[in-house]
């Protein structure tokens, strides 16, 4: 009998070539859709488990993985059934149902290398889905499938360091180069500055839907990872210096991002930015740890993806309408899709963590906590949210401006199914801004079933 | 039809330094060579000479995953190379297609290479790698950087990605001897597979024009 667990790795990768076939029908997304959401549903009620032994190597399905991956695989199937009607690959649902199915498989992993070894598999399926049948530059994808593969190295060496140690306690003196190279390995697959390269580009480059999935979910699976690292590893006993090496690092990629945003033309550049700064925040509220500390991070996972997915849609819907995303051809583009710009400034404002949108009850407890440790900190965090904002601001005087050609502007306003889900999206961000309590339920739940390590 | 073994006995003639001199010949190819075709071959020529060496070491059926890996790889690139229109004979250069993948010239790659080279011995003596004969660790140090320098020197899908893939086999000097299991090598030349076809999709897709593709 195949253990409950492994259903979550199964199910979306049996599903997947099914998917493919019928990719060019509605039946091949709703199956997609199914597929993704009854298996986030079954990540998220699944009890408990042992630990199971694959390949010789131990697999264990813990709360946080549980959480994560149910919070992934629920955002996919919004973005599978968005792929109906905006511009995407239609290959990008079952490529994201092979890509779900590995990095539960990779949550699951307790051997470093085993799970550095799917890492990679799961960034190589990433790479038609970064580039979305573009033809011409493949920047994006390419920086993004060089990055991981260099990762790799440092990953597998730490897992050796650490089997050493395991068979010999003598071999502790290497446990330094162990916790070194997962350091480095860590910071590529966690995109922080100056190592966000592959994040910025993919997003810059990349299908606005697939753009969401991808910048969702491959630092969260460098971060839970690294948290099961931080967590469960005996080995590890440099967890002050990580806190601080990830409160820095954090503070830089969160201040990065929203000085850069200020200043993207483009709404998929500033995406990418936007997702930066949301990064730079979750690892702040990872390293201050306390109360705050990680009822922002555990409720900044799931903002994170719930604001991604409204951007990503509302930039697909808006690209779709004014024929582009730069902030020139974006003149008017207000006028044309009223619906995905108000959806496109809920969702921006949310990852900003503006007042009563859902972004703000993650950076609440954030700031709360940081200003605890130094009110600097809580300015910088503030102050580069406002970059966010300006850049969303900025896109959106652009397109309230009168259209280039009022011809277009007189077509009459069409309410399609993918704008209803748009609009869905802004208004649960609306919603959970005012009345946060299913938001802090959920990570309460997960903060009762799995404690974050205290850095 | 001789056994694996057999095969590898008629091979003792070929010394594991002179097998490693090979793999900086073979390295030296690709680095240096704009040409699709010699860098290549230069390619299959590393990954049969690290299979060969390996094979001295190790499982005889490891080595060979590494041989047929090699010998997989380099077919799919060639296909991916024809299929974005890299041309195929000598006098066929007309076509920018596959030019100037290089922005240096032989001059400039040449001295980085001598450079690069110089920094893996001063690697391999300050830092020798643990578990490897002393030449495998400079070829192992040598192919990595290597492969870095290709990656540094081009973005282009085909070529970058045999740097990467010569990277690759550097590491996989090292970690065979870490991780000697045959479940292990043929999650190594799963991973080199889907890699090289990742390269193959960015190459063609980055030539292809007109309509996007299918996939």
């Amino acid at each position: 009998m195949i253990d409950p667990p492994l259903w979550l790795i199964i199910l979306p990768i049996a599903a997947s070539p099914v998917v493919y076939l019928t990719r060019r029908w509605f039946v091949g997304v709703v199956l997609a859709a199914l597929t993704s959401l009854f298996t986030g549903l079954l990540a998220w009620i699944l009890p408990p488990t042992h630990s199971i032994r694959l390949m010789g190597r131990p697999f264990l399905l813990d709360a946080l993985t549980q959480y994560i991956v149910a919070l992934l695989f629920i955002m996919a199937a919004v973005l599978f059934v968005l792929t109906w009607q905006l511009p995407q690959r239609r290959s990008f649902p079952s490529f994201g149902l092979i890509i779900l199915g590995l990095i539960a498989a990779v949550g699951m992993a307790r051997h470093l290398g085993i799970a550095a070894l799917m890492m990679v598999l799961t960034a190589i399926v990433g790479v038609p889905v970064i580039q979305g049948g573009q033809t011409g530059s493949t920047r994006s994808a390419w920086r993004f499938l060089v990055m991981v593969v260099l990762a790799l190295p440092f990953l597998l060496l730490a897992s050796w360091r650490i089997d050493l140690y395991r068979e010999d306690v003598e071999n502790a003196v290497y446990l330094g180069q162990a916790a070194l190279f997962l350091a480095l390995s860590m910071s590529i697959w966690l995109a922080v500055v100056p190592l966000h390269g592959w994040l910025t580009a993919a997003s810059a480059e990349a299908p606005p839907l697939a753009t969401a999935l991808v910048v969702t979910a491959f630092p969260l699976l460098g971060l839970m990872t690294l948290i099961q690292i931080l967590n469960e590893a005996t080995w590890f006993t440099w967890h002050q210096q990580a806190g601080r090496l990830l409160l820095m690092t954090g503070l830089i990629s969160a201040a990065t991002g929203g000085v850069l945003a200020a200043v993207q033309r483009g709404l998929r550049p500033l995406m990418g930015y936007a997702a930066l700064f949301d990064l730079g925040c979750l690892l702040v509220a990872l390293a201050i740890g306390g109360e705050g500390g990680v009822l922002a991070f555990s409720t900044g996972l799931a903002i994170r993806g719930l604001g991604l997915s409204t951007i990503g849609a509302a930039t697909a819907a808006i690209g779709q309408s004014a024929g582009g995303d730069g902030l020139t051809v974006l003149r008017g583009a207000a006028h044309r899709a009223p619906l995905a710009t108000a959806a496109l400034l809920v969702g921006g404002l949310t990852m900003a963590g503006l007042p009563l949108t859902a972004g703000f009850v993650p950076r609440w407890f954030l700031v709360q906590d940081l200003a605890q440790i130094d009110s600097r900190w809580v300015w910088l965090i503030v102050a580069a949210g406002l970059g966010v904002v300006v850049g969303y601001l900025r896109i959106l005087y652009a397109m309230l401006e009168p259209p280039v050609s009022p011809a277009r502007s007189e077509q009459p306003l069409q309410i399609r199914p993918a704008t209803l889900i748009l609009l869905a999206l802004a208004l649960i961000s609306l919603a959970l801004g005012f009345f946060p309590e299913p938001l802090l339920d959920a990570a309460q739940r997960l903060l009762t079933a799995y404690s974050l390590p205290s850095l | 039809m001789p056994s694996l073994y057999e095969i590898l006995d008629h091979l003792q003639f070929i010394t594991r330094e002179l097998a490693v001199l090979g793999l900086f010949v073979a390295g030296a190819v690709v680095v240096l060579v704009q040409d699709w075709r010699p860098s290549l071959l230069g390619l299959l020529g590393q990954y049969i000479l690290a299979g060969l060496i390996l094979s001295r070491f190790v499982l005889p059926e490891v080595a060979l995953v590494k041989v047929l890996v090699g010998a997989l790889v380099c077919p799919m690139l060639y296909l991916a190379a024809r299929q974005a229109g890299w041309p195929a004979g000598r006098h066929s250069s007309q076509t920018d297609v596959g030019r100037d993948v290089f922005p240096g010239g032989l001059a400039f790659r040449l001295l980085a290479m001598t450079l690069i080279t110089l920094l893996a011995v001063a690697l391999n003596r300050s830092y020798p790698l643990p578990l490897l004969p002393p030449d495998m660790g400079l070829a192992s140090y040598w192919l990595m950087l290597q492969g870095l320098l290709v990656l540094m020197l081009t973005e282009e899908p085909l070529k970058a990605g045999q740097g990467l893939l010569m990277g690759v086999i550097g590491f996989e000097l090292l970690y065979t001897f870490i991780e000697r299991s045959l479940a292990l090598a043929w999650m190594w030349a799963a991973i080199n597979l889907l890699l090289t076809l990742a390269i193959s999709y960015l190459a063609v897709a980055r030539t292809a024009g007109g309509s996007e593709g299918d996939l």
